[in-house]
């Protein structure tokens, strides 16, 4: 967890490894500093964290082989195999059900978030 | 599956972290143009990866193209559009683009960018009332010079090393291959050798394509 409380987690996500990609052009550039870069990095962590929490509806679900465990340092990794994926936007709006080979999760404890 | 509602997501995460950070650039002595020009490679950058339909896309599907063939972008980017519009690769696609850009525009804008920095916001803002050709040039630009750079190896920032870290963290990563899913949980419950978990607050790739989700829950076997 980064210093403001947040997980750095979601910039593993192409959201977050965009901005990293981003600001990393702007470093070599010589326009900004990585200190601010960092900042910026520090608020990405809080504002993904607050949009997903208030800004999104659906629900997933998923059912398969699981694969591989792990528990480390508070993080749960599973590794899916012939994993079945289903996304509903809205009770009404039900999403088609799309099958992966492998499905990565990577869970940090809920309880922890800097609320 | 529709992942209308993740585009949405990212398109608010962009905007309110820009807007966020707009003090601290203030703070730092950095100009508005620069937290601006971030938000358009960072915008850029997201289209390109094509995992969602975005607000900010181009119309034209095949300008996007045009600067990821010039440039010097990670492979993974570059494998990730080879996988999921491999039309757009073919030399027809690329010289009609070219073709597209007005002839007259291109030595406009790069007269404007010898002079000085304040005047060219102004002058690339008059002579392209969309903004869209000022908008790829700036790229373009920006793209050489970062490519620059990077034969240079003059990269050595610390964001670098955290980056590295992400990507490296486990040796059994595909990179953008990969379905991953980034989330909370709740709950992780097992009997025998039968799972099951509650998860929240979530971002997903699953086939190229990205995901936001409120609630998760898998049943999963050992």
């Amino acid at each position: 967890m980064s210093a403001s409380g947040y997980y750095e987690l979601y910039r593993r996500s192409t959201v977050g490894a965009t901005l990293v990609d981003a600001l990393d052009t702007l470093i070599s550039d010589g326009r900004i500093e990585a200190s601010l870069a960092m900042r910026v990095l520090d608020t990405f962590d809080r504002v993904v964290a607050e949009t997903l929490k208030d800004k999104t509806q659906s629900k997933l679900t998923f059912k398969g082989h699981l694969d591989t465990y792990r528990f480390c340092d508070d993080v749960w990794t599973f590794i899916i195999k012939d994993c079945n994926v289903k996304l509903d936007q809205t009770e009404d709006i039900q999403g088609n059900t799309v099958v992966v080979d492998k499905l990565r999760i990577v869970a940090c404890n809920s309880k922890k978030t800097g609320e | 599956m529709s992942n209308q509602e993740g585009a949405r997501a990212y398109e608010t995460i962009v905007e309110s972290v820009v807007n966020e950070v707009r003090e601290d650039f203030e703070s730092a002595g950095i100009d508005e143009q620069t937290l601006q020009d971030l938000k358009l490679v960072w915008q850029t950058k997201l289209s390109e990866s094509r995992v969602a339909k975005f607000m900010w896309d181009p119309e034209d599907e095949g300008s996007l193209s045009a600067p990821l063939n010039n440039s010097n972008i990670a492979p993974s980017l570059l494998d990730s559009q080879g996988l999921t519009i491999p039309a757009l690769s073919s030399g027809e696609d690329k010289s009609q683009q070219s073709q597209h850009q007005p002839q007259q525009q291109q030595p406009l804008m790069t007269q404007s960018k010898h002079e000085e920095q304040p005047k060219q916001e102004i002058e690339l803002s008059m002579e392209d009332p969309d903004g869209e050709i000022a908008e790829q040039l700036k790229l373009q630009a920006k793209q050489a010079k970062k490519s620059a750079l990077l034969d240079t190896d003059e990269i050595n920032s610390d964001l670098d090393d955290s980056e590295d870290d992400y990507l490296n963290s486990s040796g059994e990563e595909e990179g953008q291959d990969e379905n991953i899913v980034l989330c909370l949980y709740e709950k992780v419950l097992r009997v025998k050798n039968k799972w099951k978990c509650n998860l929240k607050d979530g971002l997903a790739t699953i086939n190229h394509k990205d995901y936001a989700f409120q609630r998760a829950q898998g049943e999963t076997e050992w």
